[in-house]
């Protein structure tokens, strides 16, 4: 045991003498510690920088004479270290990223003897690293590991699962669009634009299970948003209908605003009956949408409703307006507008020299 | 009987500063560990999800780039080719001639074919007049509005009012963005949809050797003032800023790159004109704002996309521009007193509220006064050599330390600074920064105090030396 009991001999100065020099002594070593850091820092920057040079230069050329069919896969696996079998993976990772076909297949099958470790890091460690072992294992191990990628998009952060979930949508692994959707909830915070990205992602075989799930009422809002704006970069013909049935009934502005863009983009004259009364609706974004529709699918009897449009407390509504005119071929109309003695013809001139811009 | 008072006052402030030193550099010192920690957690995410690959494969918002300028016709070209070749899918750039009162808006007009144009504004926010629109021909992406003078918050809410995109870059037209800085800001965007705001870190661009727009090396400057706000940056942004950024608690976007949602910039009136801290005090107001109305949000740092920025090398000009900086603090915090410890507002209002109030508003006040007091005790002899330590320690030695760290933080993540030399002057000016730089800067922070309660709203007048180094007024 140590004896402290001289400090009670102590007068109070003393003791904050000692106090003092003890704080002192830890300041300067704090100091001194983080000044070590720095420098450990830097050398650590420099010799992973060297050692990643040494490590692809050993490595870029025999794997590009694995896929050129010079060399075999037993070759270059004689060149992996035991201590470099994960930086190996972490090589292929981001040599796989640019490559596709019989090229990725061959990465594959150099990753392969080294996929069990990181098929068990999927389970354990911290959250980036399960993130990592993850998209190793989507990148380089399908359809094998398909299952630990699965219980990856399961996992608990919703980082993981994400990263997950954007590995196997980007390797087209359309049996698995279904898990994916069902797990779209859990990653709320993302934007819509990039999960519908990452759907869409999946291809054109993802659609009818898109549309399965975009019917389905229980999915919430936000997911049927991103469903919707997957379906409509997919360009998904047949969502159209389903779409503009949407529009009748429900009341989310989200999703009716994508639909909206859905039906822009794949809608036809038909569907014109459920998209005009919504010209009408109380939010001015829904309004601005069902314009902008009408710009597409319109006809020579909606160029009064834009004309009204154009006037609409909304700017951004009159905006769109002004551009439906001018894509239903109504540039005199247009012309007329911007002669009027009113705020608006103002807008109409923007568009109009945008037009010529 | 007055000397024993006096005695007792001087000890007394001696001990309120000590506490204040202990407290401040506490607070930083957890801060750097904070940010360490969100640092590599940041390196780690960024690996995960390689952000070209994010920006290829997602659809991303498109933005305006709102760029004020005031007399910059010896900068405003190279600005503005420097932001037509960002590596961004979809953005325009609106730059503000805020009255210029050089040859600027002839320069433009001559260097980037501008014609008049219509353009009819997307928000009704009040601004000085604006005389004409003008857009590109040889870059149809380019709108200059040309308008009456009004102050930077002015010209900002000019460029906010025509701007059509969901996001806008507010940013100095002495500033320079990285190529990648757009894709780099955007990510907290596509990754959190709550996300309002977000900021990127800033450099000195002094001492750097930038051509046609783009930085192609760097290096610290010449000047030892600039060099010192070097370091300055760092330990602000790399500490300070990552730290608060981790506690969800960033009250504060750089006036001179931040990327905000227009939508929630507009609602909540745009940017005050009647501060010179508009940036600050947009931020602060936008957290009240979100909390009253009981809107989700969130204000981000991320550290990688870096804007490079021109430093006075003056010490009048530093002057004059740390009196601003105090002057912008003390409105934003005045203004929203009602935040501070107020539950209501969260971690902003029990925490990065209150460290701004008493350690970075009213901390030059207590600065100054310990070392003045400290002056005095050494002179008449009151302090004994324990409390001359103490006082030596937590004011140098402690604050060393955390500039060092903040070498170290560099390090870890962004390591611009290439070269032994460069690393190890650093390191050197870690140590002389706080004998005299520092205190002078606490000076100029006081003045700032003063001035505001003077209730001076001024700019102050601003030499730049332009990229290219050459003095313009």
């Amino acid at each position: 045991m140590l004896d402290l009991d001289w400090i009670h001999d102590l007068a109070v100065e003393d003791r904050i003498f000692l106090l003092l020099i003890g704080s002192i002594a830890f300041v300067f070593c704090l100091a001194g510690m983080f000044a070590t850091s720095a420098v450990v820092f830097r050398l650590r920057n420099i010799r992973m920088t060297a050692y990643w040079e040494r490590l692809e230069r050993k490595w870029e050329t025999e794997v590009i004479a694995v896929m050129a069919g010079e060399k075999d896969c037993p070759s270059l696996w004689r060149r992996v270290g035991k201590n470099e079998e994960l930086s190996f993976i972490d090589f292929l990772v981001r040599f796989a990223r640019r490559l596709e076909g019989e090229e990725r297949r061959v990465l594959s099958e150099l990753a392969r003897p080294y996929l069990p470790q990181v098929a068990a890091n999927v389970r354990k460690g911290n959250t980036e690293s399960r993130a990592e072992a993850a998209q190793a294992l989507s990148i380089l191990g399908l359809p094998e590991y398909a299952e630990h990628v699965v219980t990856a998009v399961h996992d608990p952060s919703p980082l993981v699962a994400m990263i997950a979930a954007r590995s196997l949508a980007r390797e087209k692994q359309v049996e698995y669009a279904q898990t994916i959707i069902d797990n779209i909830d859990r990653f709320g915070n993302w934007t819509t634009s990039f999960l519908s990205s990452m759907l869409a992602s999946l291809g054109p075989e993802v659609a009818p299970t898109l549309r399965r799930a975009f019917v389905d009422p229980r999915q919430s809002p936000q997911v049927c948003t991103v469903l919707t704006e997957s379906l409509r970069e997919l360009h998904d013909l047949p969502a159209a209908d389903l779409a503009a049935e949407k529009l009748g009934s429900e009341e989310d502005r989200e999703v009716l605003a994508a639909c909206l863009r859905l039906l822009g983009e794949v809608g036809g004259p038909r569907h014109l009956p459920m998209i005009r009364p919504l010209v009408g609706a109380a939010d001015f974004v829904v309004r601005a949408h069902a314009i902008t529709v009408l710009g597409t699918l319109g006809t020579a009897a909606d160029v009064p409703i834009l004309r009204d449009a154009f006037l609409d407390s909304s700017t951004w509504v009159a905006l769109r307006a002004a551009k439906a005119l001018l894509q239903l071929g109504k540039a005199a109309v247009l012309i007329e507008l911007a002669g009027a003695a009113n705020d608006r013809a103002l807008l109409a001139r923007q568009v109009l020299a945008e037009e010529v811009v | 009987m007055i000397e024993s008072y006096v005695k007792i006052l001087v000890l007394c402030v001696n001990g309120i500063a000590l506490g204040y030193f202990v407290i401040l550099n506490t607070t930083y010192l957890i801060m750097g560990f904070i940010a360490y920690w969100g640092l590599r957690r940041h390196a780690r995410r960024l690996k995960l999800l390689d952000i070209e690959d994010l920006i290829l494969t997602s659809n991303v918002p498109p933005i305006t780039i709102i760029c004020p300028a005031y007399n910059e016709e010896n900068t405003c070209i190279e600005a503005i080719r420097a932001l037509c070749t960002l590596n961004y899918p979809s953005y325009e750039v609106v730059f503000v001639n805020d009255g210029s009162e050089d040859g600027t808006m002839q320069r433009l007009i001559n260097a980037f074919s501008l014609a008049p144009t219509d353009r009819m504004p997307m928000a009704d926010l009040q601004t000085a007049w604006i005389r004409g629109i003008y857009q590109s021909d040889s870059y149809p992406d380019l709108w200059v509005i040309d308008k009456v003078n009004g102050g930077k918050s002015d010209a900002l809410n000019a460029g906010l009012t025509f701007c059509r995109t969901p996001l806008f870059c507010a940013m100095d037209s002495d500033s320079l963005l990285e190529r990648d800085a757009l894709t780099r800001i955007v990510r907290p965007f596509l990754e959190d949809a709550t996300t309002i705001a977000a900021g990127g870190s800033i450099r000195i661009v002094n001492g750097c050797t930038v051509r046609n727009g783009v930085l192609e090396r760097v290096g610290l400057p010449r000047s030892l003032l600039a060099r010192f706000q070097v370091l300055e940056y760092l330990r602000a942004f790399l500490s300070g800023r990552m730290g608060w950024d981790v506690l969800n608690a960033t009250i504060i976007v750089s006036g001179a790159f931040g990327m905000f949602r227009r939508r929630i910039v507009i609602e909540a009136g745009g940017f005050a004109t009647n501060t010179v801290g508009e940036d600050m005090e947009l931020i602060v107001r936008l957290h009240r704002h979100c909390r009253e109305k009981g809107i989700p949000h969130r204000v981000a740092f991320v550290p990688d996309p870096l804007a490079w920025t021109e430093c006075p090398e003056s010490v009048l000009t530093l002057g004059r521009q740390r009196d601003r900086w105090q002057r912008g603090l003390i409105d934003s915090l005045t203004w929203h007193l009602k935040m501070l410890f107020n539950p209501r507002y969260g971690r902003i209002g029990m925490t990065a509220f209150p460290h701004f109030f008493f350690m970075e508003m009213l901390g030059p006040l207590v600065e100054t006064l310990g070392y003045l007091s400290f002056v005095l005790a050494l002179c008449f002899g009151l302090v004994n050599n324990i409390y001359i330590a103490a006082f030596l320690m937590v004011a140098f030695v402690l604050g060393a330390a955390l500039s060092i760290a903040a070498i170290g933080l560099e390090e870890l993540s962004l390591r611009r600074y290439p070269g032994w030399s460069n690393f190890l002057q650093l390191f050197v000016l870690a140590i002389l920064e706080n004998i005299g730089y520092r205190q002078l800067v606490t000076f100029w922070r006081v003045r700032g105090i003063l001035s505001s309660i003077l209730g001076v709203k001024t700019w102050g007048r601003m030499s730049r030396r332009g990229f290219s180094g050459e003095e313009v007024l």
